[in-house]
């Protein structure tokens, strides 16, 4: 690395030139893009969710599990962790609202079945 | 260093693991359409209409007796995001029982985008007569 003041060779991690004490800039801090998966993206509990449950929610949560990488790589943790947490939680409605149509459809199915044989 | 792997996490993997391999065995051995058994979809009944996921079973079944084709026809996003649902799942299950990060294959930004906008994509189109039914 060389001085962006007076052009000398200045070791790594100084900050501040040794030969014209010009203070190096650190922006290291801003906006660094975040390692991929350390903010969890639910993309495949979001896709399972949309085939499976068939539930429009699995879109929404698609959408939010998308952001999360997105924010990631522009270095906006907390917006990730935002999306990944709405991401988990329609990808749960979805969850929750399919197994309810199969419970439901099992119960009237069953009723069904008794009101037959009582025939 | 190798990862510790949490048990009580290890164990509902292998509970959902079982209960997958029942699902699967269900699909591969009734028909869904004739079997009777399998839950219609909420918003079909509703609506009239299909959602991006009507027809996963049967295209499931389909694929497990190796009709390419017919799964194709049935729903193409199963067999589209196939690898990804497969190595997303592996991959999942790994990082929550070892409380480690996802790897980078399923978190690649355009792969979620471009998730959202064939899903929605194919949701139009398979409404209208350009898919055969």
């Amino acid at each position: 690395m060389y001085c962006t003041q007076c052009g000398s060779p200045r070791p790594d991690g100084a900050t501040a030139c040794p030969s014209c004490g010009h203070p190096v800039q650190q922006f290291a801090a801003y906006a660094a893009p975040a390692a991929p998966g350390s903010v969890p993206n639910y993309l495949v509990q979001s896709i399972l969710v949309t085939l499976c449950c068939c539930l429009p929610a699995g879109i929404v949560a698609i959408v939010y599990a998308a952001q999360v990488n997105s924010k990631l790589n522009a270095g906006d943790i907390a917006g990730a962790e935002e999306a990944s947490r709405n991401a988990k939680l329609w990808s749960w409605i979805g969850f929750g609202v399919g197994i309810l149509v199969i419970v439901i459809w099992a119960v009237a199915g069953g009723l069904a079945g008794i009101s037959d044989a009582a025939k | 260093m190798t990862p510790q792997s949490d048990p009580r996490r290890l164990l509902a993997v292998l509970g959902a693991l079982c209960v997958g391999a029942a699902g699967v065995f269900v699909l591969y051995r009734f028909e869904p359409v004739t079997a009777g058994f399998y839950p219609q979809c909420l918003f079909h009944a509703l609506t009239g209409l299909d959602c991006p996921g009507c027809g996963t079973a049967r295209a499931l079944h389909a694929l497990l007796h190796g009709r390419l084709a017919a799964a194709f026809r049935f729903n193409p996003m199963l067999l589209l995001y196939a690898p990804v649902l497969l190595f997303g799942t592996a991959d999942a299950a790994r990082a929550f029982v070892t409380r480690t990060p996802l790897r980078n294959a399923t978190t690649r930004p355009w792969l979620g985008w471009s998730v959202a906008v064939t899903i929605v994509g194919w949701w139009v189109v398979r409404n209208t007569p350009l898919w055969p039914h």
